[in-house]
């Protein structure tokens, strides 16, 4: 029992020594460079190159994530916004990319937080994006599909209608076929006969158009 | 049946005859159809009816693209304020701020159940869907989508037939059924589609997104009124957007928290994003239930009003 | 009806004709005589049913003020279920507006000989529906005074306007397609009320019956408008009807989601319709004594036409019930259980066993397969296509979107009034109607005598007055 306490207590110990050691290395002189390109356009992705190395020996901070900060405002409210965020790779680069998507110039900030440390290693650039007249964000719907539109509605309904007046235009050939029937016939013959008369007349002339 | 003779051809090539005057009409009948299309703008023009957006601008970016308003609802944030002990105050805000009549809630605060028990609260203002299934139905235009990607209502040409309220999924339109019960003020307000004050009666209204608070850079009442500041309100353009107490980058915050929109699957593609949860940034517990009811604070009512339930 | 039918016809029988004159032992000229009767001679009960009618019409205005001048909230409507008895009634009505269609040109088109004494009447249901099914639309707006905005304004996008264009359409070509039959007829009016009729009705006729004189090229002119209006008429009828469903299949909601709406909507017109005119011709034939016309074979063939669609309406229910229950998908579940279990369970069976079983087994089983057992069916099929309608509607509505209570409908006064007058108003007219104009199709119905003659004469077979159905 006591030899395993004794273990345990001398791992605490050297533990504890481990990270005490590594949090002051890191939490040192940790340098951060950064290249931007100093102008841009809107829309089109910039790449922010952000490189971490220790400051005593040079060596590259490889693994490490970095963040990439500006300050905006919208609705009365400005503050920081994060861009993006990547982490170092072996030489202790860190490629942060980001669609610039207001116009003006812009200060851009890279931040390596170290383990345990309380600010931040800061590196700042200075970025002129020009604007855009191009849209950058558009919502579609629908599917457009060719001749399947509007227009095929209202030929239909032309036809629909152009074949309803033709209908009507046929009554008024009725109208007029009976125009020339009364003038033929002494005027108003039909009318100045008694009603039942009339209609002899009528429903013989009917028998006569269908035997 | 016809009689027999007319199935038998006319004497003397009048068949012909008929057949040409037949398609002459045909002819003179599309002709005489064609000016279909113009007629209703000739109408208009003699009416002396303008377009419904001639007064409104619209909202733009320095270098002059369109703004495309959002909103993003952080359901992490909301307890449909429970903790402060007051009916959700993203509505009352609204409320106030548009003169909404009773019982509209324009933002209205839905308990949705849990699948595992317990409840989450969701902020529903209107969806401002980019495939509106309310704008595709209305016969007047009387509601349209505007180039910044909301959905607006003139209530001045609206015709009160409420297809738009069959069809809009998510329950955000309201109808004003008899004499609204506003205060006497508002009816002092100029009306625009974009600011929906005096209430008329017989047309439909809805939330309108604040499009004229947004141009000038406020933030619309309910984002503002929010004690939690669970709404963030925003501009897809330029990938911006507050909840009056900080500033995201909407894409980065959308995609890091997993947004999703309400009933997504039925394809309306809306502009109100969500971020799930059910109060647990603010300390709620999902098993206390029930929020305060909306109250409409008009102690002075126009004449006449009428008060109805939904 | 039955008291008024025989009150009504006692003393016209003597008034209508030439006094003293026996019935006319030509077929012919008793034909021209029975179709006269009804406009020649009024009783008291015709003024007493109108004087009713329009009563029930002048609450019905009374109640419809009231609805201008405190807007909608009178009515049960409210946000989630913004569609009532109005927009029920409007596509009932739409639906019963198919009778004429099916009745006249379909059944002109198979040359289906036993439809011509049932034509008119077909004709003028399917006018007169769709006049007051189209008024039902502007009721129910919410700014009716805005109603040339859909003229100004109107979107081809919209399921509202294809309804305009489709109902107008349909409106005017059955205008058309009533007025042109009924030319000669119009003319044999002209002609034999002469001096007998009011002044105005005489101009009327003259006016209508565009110097109508029999002649040859006169017959082939109607001819060839009939058999245009008849082929036409059918692709809009069923246009106007798959319109009517697209305002609720366009939409998202569950209920309503359905590819098999269009064409369910347009069996259930054609089923409605069909019983709608049966009831109307067994009316009509009471009061004005056309049983020599109207037989009891014209009621059972639109018997067999009304089971046969009963039969399709159950084949929708199950093709469109089975698809979306079996897999329950959103809000199905809700609307099962409200529409089979609770809420409108009481409506929905009303409609599937009272709407499509019992009419279809009183028209097919023997004991009950004469007049009455159809004209039973048919009132029975009328009253559940109507409620069909209003769970559609209602039920449709009620299911919710968001997580909140279902609502509850309860149409008001207001409603159930101007729906009444509604009805009232469509009596109204086809009572008008048969005072004004022929009801039968004079000589459509003579020409088959005449063809039943010349048959009778080659096959010496048994008369058979009613004029031949084959």
């Amino acid at each position: 029992m006591k030899a395993m306490i004794k273990v345990l207590l001398v791992l605490v110990a050297l533990g504890g020594a481990v990270f005490a050691l590594a949090g002051t290395a890191n939490a040192a002189d940790v340098k951060v460079q950064i290249v931007a390109p100093k102008e841009a356009v809107v829309g089109r992705p910039v790449d922010i190159q952000a490189t971490l190395h220790l400051a005593g020996d040079s060596s590259a901070l490889a693994g490490v994530p970095v963040t990439l900060y500006t300050e905006a405002s919208f609705g009365d409210v400005t503050g920081d916004i994060e861009l993006a965020k990547a982490m170092t790779d072996a030489n202790g680069v860190a490629v942060l990319s980001y669609e610039p998507r207001s116009a003006g110039d812009h200060q851009i900030r890279v931040e390596y937080l170290a383990p345990g440390a309380s600010a931040p290693e800061v590196a700042t650039a200075s970025i002129s994006v020009a604007g855009s007249t191009q849209q950058l964000y558009r919502s579609t719907a629908g599917v457009q599909i060719p001749g399947l539109n509007v227009w095929l509605l209202m030929a239909v309904l032309a036809g629909v209608w152009a074949i309803l007046l033709s209908i009507a235009l046929r009554v008024i050939a009725i109208a007029r076929a009976g125009a020339d029937v009364g003038a033929l016939l002494p005027r108003g013959a039909s009318r100045q006969m008694g009603g039942d008369d009339a209609s002899q007349l009528d429903t013989t002339r009917k028998g006569v158009t269908h035997k | 049946m016809e009689p027999e003779n007319y199935r038998q051809d006319p004497p003397g090539g009048g068949r012909k005859i008929a057949r040409r005057s037949v398609l002459r009409l045909l002819g003179m009948g599309a002709l005489g159809l064609l000016p279909l299309p113009v007629l209703p703008s000739l109408l208009r023009m003699a009416t002396r009816q303008g377009a419904i957006r001639s007064s409104l601008q619209t909202a733009r970016t320095l270098d002059g693209r369109i703004r495309q308003w959002t909103m993003v609802i952080d359901l992490r944030r909301c307890d449909g304020c429970q903790s402060v002990g007051k009916p959700p105050q993203c509505t009352a805000a609204c409320i106030e701020g548009h003169f909404a009549p009773e019982p509209m809630e324009w933002i209205q605060v839905f308990e949705g159940e849990l699948p595992g028990g317990g409840t989450q609260f969701i902020p529903t203002p209107c969806q401002q869907c980019q495939n509106p299934p309310c704008v595709n139905v209305c016969p007047v235009a009387a509601t349209f989508s505007t180039p910044e990607g909301t959905v607006l209502i003139d209530q001045d040409r609206c015709i009160g037939c409420r297809i738009c309220m069959a069809a809009c999924p998510y329950d955000r339109r309201f109808f004003n059924w008899g004499t609204a019960p506003v205060p006497p003020e508002s009816r002092m307000a100029a009306y625009d589609p974009e600011h929906q004050v005096p209430t008329k009666r017989g047309t439909v209204m809805k939330c309108d997104f604040c499009p004229d608070m947004a141009r000038t850079g406020t933030l619309p009442y309910c984002a503002q009124a929010c004690p939690n500041k669970a709404i963030y309100y925003g501009d897809l353009e330029e990938d911006i957007g507050s909840n009056g107490e900080s500033v995201i980058v909407l894409s980065r915050t959308l995609a890091q928290n997993q947004a999703y929109r309400l009933r997504d699957d039925l394809g309306t593609k809306p502009r109100v994003c969500y971020i799930a949860g059910h109060g647990e940034a603010v300390g709620r517990d999902v098993f206390t239930k029930g929020r305060l009811p909306t109250r409409w604070p008009w102690v002075e009512k126009i004449k006449g009003a009428k008060t109805w339930k939904r | 009806m039955e008291a008024l039918a025989r009150h009504s016809s006692e003393p016209r029988a003597g008034r209508s004709f030439d006094a003293g004159e026996e019935p006319s032992s030509d077929p012919q000229e008793r034909l021209i005589r029975t179709a006269l009767a009804p406009v020649t001679g009024t009783s008291l009960a015709y003024y007493l049913w109108v004087a009713f009618l329009l009563m029930v019409i002048a609450w019905g205005a009374y109640a419809y003020s009231r609805q201008l001048r405190d807007g909608l909230v009178v009515t049960g409507m409210r946000d989630r279920i913004s569609w009532g008895l109005y927009i029920t009634t409007f596509v009932f009505f739409i639906g019963i507006s198919h009778a004429g269609t099916l009745i006249s040109a379909i059944l002109r088109v198979s040359q289906a000989r036993w439809r011509t004494p049932v034509t008119r009447m077909a004709e003028f249901i399917t006018a007169v529906a769709l006049i007051c099914g189209a008024m039902f639309v502007i009721i129910d707006m919410g700014r009716p005074d805005r109603v040339q905005n859909i003229i100004l304004y109107g979107r081809w996008q919209s399921p509202i306007v294809w309804d305009v264009l489709a109902i107008t359409t349909y409106l005017t070509a059955s205008i058309a397609y009533l007025f042109l039959p009924m030319i000669p007829d119009l003319a044999l009016f002209r002609d034999r009320l002469r001096g007998r009729a009011p002044a105005w009705r005489t101009r009327l006729y003259d006016l209508l019956s565009v110097r109508w004189q029999g002649t040859n090229s006169q017959w082939r002119s109607m001819g060839a408008a009939i058999t245009t209006a008849m082929i036409l008429i059918i692709p809009i009828a069923v246009s106007v009807h798959t319109v009517v469903s697209w305002i609720f299949a366009m939409t998202l909601r569950e209920p309503w989601n359905s590819t098999i709406f269009g064409a369910f909507f347009v069996a259930g017109a054609i089923f409605s319709g069909i019983a709608m005119l049966i009831i109307v011709m067994a009316i009509l034939r009471k009061v004005y004594h056309l049983e020599e016309y109207i037989t009891e074979k014209h009621f059972l063939y639109l018997g067999y036409l009304m089971a046969a669609l009963a039969l399709i309406m159950m084949y929708g229910n199950v093709s469109e019930y089975a698809t979306t229950g079996y897999k329950m998908s959103g809000e199905t579940q809700f609307h099962f259980r409200q529409l089979f279990l609770e809420q409108f369970a009481g409506f929905y069976w009303f409609y599937f066993v009272g709407g499509l079983v019992v009419p279809g087994l009183l028209v097919l089983l023997p004991w009950t397969r004469n007049i009455w057992g159809v004209v039973v069916a048919a009132v029975l099929v009328v009253a559940a296509m109507w409620v069909e309608r209003y769970f559609i509607v209602v039920a449709g509505f009620r299911v919710p979107l968001m997580p909140y209570k279902p609502s509850v409908y309860a149409p008001s006064w207001v409603e159930i009034s101007v729906v009444a007058a509604g009805f009232a108003l469509f009596a109204l007219l086809i009572t008008l109607f048969v005072k004004i104009f022929p009801i039968i199709a004079v000589w459509e119905v003579a020409e088959d005598l005449e063809n039943a003659e010349i048959t009778l004469a080659a096959e010496r077979l048994a008369p058979d007055p009613a004029g031949g159905g084959r």
